[in-house]
């Protein structure tokens, strides 16, 4: 049975519904990240585990135990530890009140307590600055207390809320994995709500990809970036080139599909576990610019290779973009650095069926 | 500037020479110089200085007794007819002191269902009805500085609302609070317009025993004595405010803290 249960949770704001009855589990020691959009629903799923939201319909079970169904649990009996994004650390009181907040609520003898708080302070690298105010230190510092402040009592649950969105760049890479090893060393079961997809897939065990108050897919991260379910988390991670076209043929016994696009009457496209289609579909043959070979003279006996013209060249430093016009279309490929071809010349693009996959 | 500087402090000279002086009518400055007016407003009528705090204080009690929880519940919930509150509270605004004063000498008089205005808890109530706008403008503004996630962290590590209210949210509403509450008692400690129909022998405050002393003719320097000490009163309250929102909430919030 997993850790946390999410069954039917239904929440809406006056009449914009935010969460539309998903269905979730999160094992327990796992590191779950809830990726999408703003306005997708995650951040609300997430407080409605935490108990800062009541959603209208569904349960959430935290260890066994309903937070819903058999009446509402109170954020302060859920046993859970949370990390904001605008750190929330309290600026009235010192770093050391601000983690022994929780313990003293507990009534937590003091030298036990003195003891956890240096644990975790030291876990987070922050000893030394007990005697400090909120004011006195700086982002990546301030949002430390507060992870340290959620780790102190133990909790059976972590959640996350874009713990690291207003940090800046560099600290924000540092502070992941920190969290990451961090949080895997305690085993807490942990719910992470993202924008950032690089931040996701750095992050967690499992990804729930969610859009428009649902649930779109979840996996691991190496399963959502190979296999994803739809051109909607194709889209929001990682590149992608979707060539709109119509399915004219299945080929049972080998799980492919040609496809007639807007540049070639026949493209291939043979990754398993590909949407079952039918003749006449309108599909999307999708293929990540990373996957895309490009060749300056034709080679021998290629399926699936288009000759086309480089309009855009884009360099970004450890590779290089080239945005390709093939009859029209635009395919924008990753290459090494050090290619030699400019804007305006022709090369050709093989579009391994293998790496093409169909997308609704 | 000098203009603005000669309207504001021509106020406490003028005051200040009549009221240490006896007699000035006709000379451009004072030439009896005295004490005598002071002596007699704390030997005769001391009364009307203890009227004025505590009237005063009363409001203000009842001020902050239902001005916070009522910013509260219009800023934090979603309570149903908020909006209805935060209005009649606003509405207040709309209303002179004449008005104010009138309507409740009539409204709670003796033969009405109730007679508060028999009372002199009334001068408390109508002082507090009439500056309640102001208090609650002022809580509800630092109710929307304070980040709901600080009550929220709060609530997550355990504590229930009402201790989350008293550990962070009061602390760090205290600031912005104990402004508006000080600005309320000055005004409430000034207000002559509402008290003037309500009092009744005995209810006098300091503003209304000015008044009487010049309605009476001719007792201008204990008149401006009277004045020259609300005055006083006044800077003293507002000299403490800025020493303890400049300093015990400085040290508070740490250096270049806001």
């Amino acid at each position: 049975m997993a850790f946390i249960e999410i069954r039917n949770l239904f929440k809406r704001f006056k009449k914009v519904v935010a969460v539309n009855h998903i269905e979730l589990e999160v094992n327990e020691g796992e590191m779950l990240t809830l990726l999408g959009p703003s306005g997708c629903g995650k951040t609300t799923t997430l407080r409605c585990i935490a108990g800062l939201e009541k959603p209208e319909e569904g349960d959430i079970v935290i260890d066994g135990k309903p937070m819903l169904s058999q009446g509402f649990v109170e954020p302060s009996k859920r046993g859970i530890g949370m990390v904001f994004q605008n750190y929330a650390v309290w600026p009235h009181m010192k770093v050391y009140k601000n983690i022994i907040y929780g313990l003293k609520l507990q009534r937590i003898p003091k030298q036990e307590m003195h003891e956890k708080a240096q644990q975790v302070l030291e876990l987070v690298g922050l000893d030394g600055l007990e005697e400090r105010y909120p004011v006195q230190l700086s982002g990546g510092q301030q949002q430390r207390v507060a992870l340290a402040r959620a780790l102190v009592g133990n909790p059976k649950v972590l959640l996350l809320d874009e713990p690291l969105s207003n940090l800046d760049a560099k600290l924000r890479e540092e502070l992941r994995f920190e969290i990451k090893s961090l949080v895997r060393r305690m085993g807490i079961t942990s719910v992470y709500v993202t924008h950032d997809q690089a931040e996701a897939m750095v992050i967690s065990d499992r990804i729930a990809v969610m859009d428009s108050g649902n649930v779109v897919q979840i996996g691991t991260p190496l399963e959502i970036y190979d296999k994803p379910a739809n051109r909607f988390v194709a889209d929001f991670i990682g590149t992608m080139n979707f060539m709109a076209g119509e399915v004219v043929q299945v080929l049972q016994d080998t799980e492919a599909v040609y496809v007639r696009t807007e540049f070639s009457e026949k493209m291939l496209c043979k990754t398993p576990s590909i949407t079952a289609t039918t003749p006449g579909e309108e599909v999307y043959a999708s293929i990540r610019p990373e996957d895309v070979e490009v060749f300056a003279e034709p080679p021998q006996g290629k399926e699936n290779l288009f000759k086309g013209t480089i309009a855009h060249k884009a360099y970004l430093g450890n590779f290089l973009y080239f945005f390709v016009s093939v009859n029209g279309t635009m395919i924008r490929v990753q290459v090494p650095h050090h290619l030699p071809q400019e804007e305006g010349q022709e090369l050709y693009l093989f579009l391994n069926p293998e790496k093409c996959m169909i997308l609704l | 500037m000098i203009f603005i500087a000669t309207l504001v402090l021509l106020i406490p000279v003028v005051l200040g020479l009549a009221a240490f002086s006896r007699r000035w009518v006709l000379e451009p400055f004072p030439t009896d110089w005295t004490l005598e007016n002071f002596r007699l407003i704390l030997l005769e009528s001391p009364g009307l200085i203890k009227n004025s705090f505590k009237f005063s204080l009363i409001a203000l009690l009842f001020g902050i007794g239902f001005g916070l929880p009522a910013a509260y519940l219009i800023v934090r919930t979603r309570m149903p007819g908020r909006d209805a509150l935060d209005f009649v509270i606003t509405l207040m605004l709309a209303f002179p002191g004449i008005a104010v004063g009138v309507s409740y000498l009539l409204g709670f008089w003796k033969t009405t269902p109730i007679p508060l205005a028999d009372s002199w808890i009334i001068m408390a109530l109508a002082l507090f009805a009439r500056r309640l706008p102001y208090f609650l403008r002022m809580a509800h503004a630092s109710y929307l500085q304070l980040d709901i996630s600080l009550e929220e962290a709060s609530e997550v590590s355990g504590a229930g609302k009402i201790r989350t209210f008293f550990n962070i949210s009061l602390p760090l509403l205290l600031k912005g609070v104990l402004v508006g509450v000080v600005m309320f008692f000055i005004m409430a400690f000034q207000e002559i317009s509402t008290a003037v129909f309500l009092y009744q022998g005995g209810w006098e405050t300091l503003p209304i025993g000015i008044y009487l002393d010049w309605h009476r003719g001719m007792e201008f320097g204990i008149a401006a004595a009277k004045a020259f000490l609300m005055i006083v009163i006044t800077f003293i309250l507002l000299l403490i405010i800025s020493r303890i929102s400049g300093g015990v909430l400085k040290a508070a919030w740490g250096p270049g803290g806001t």
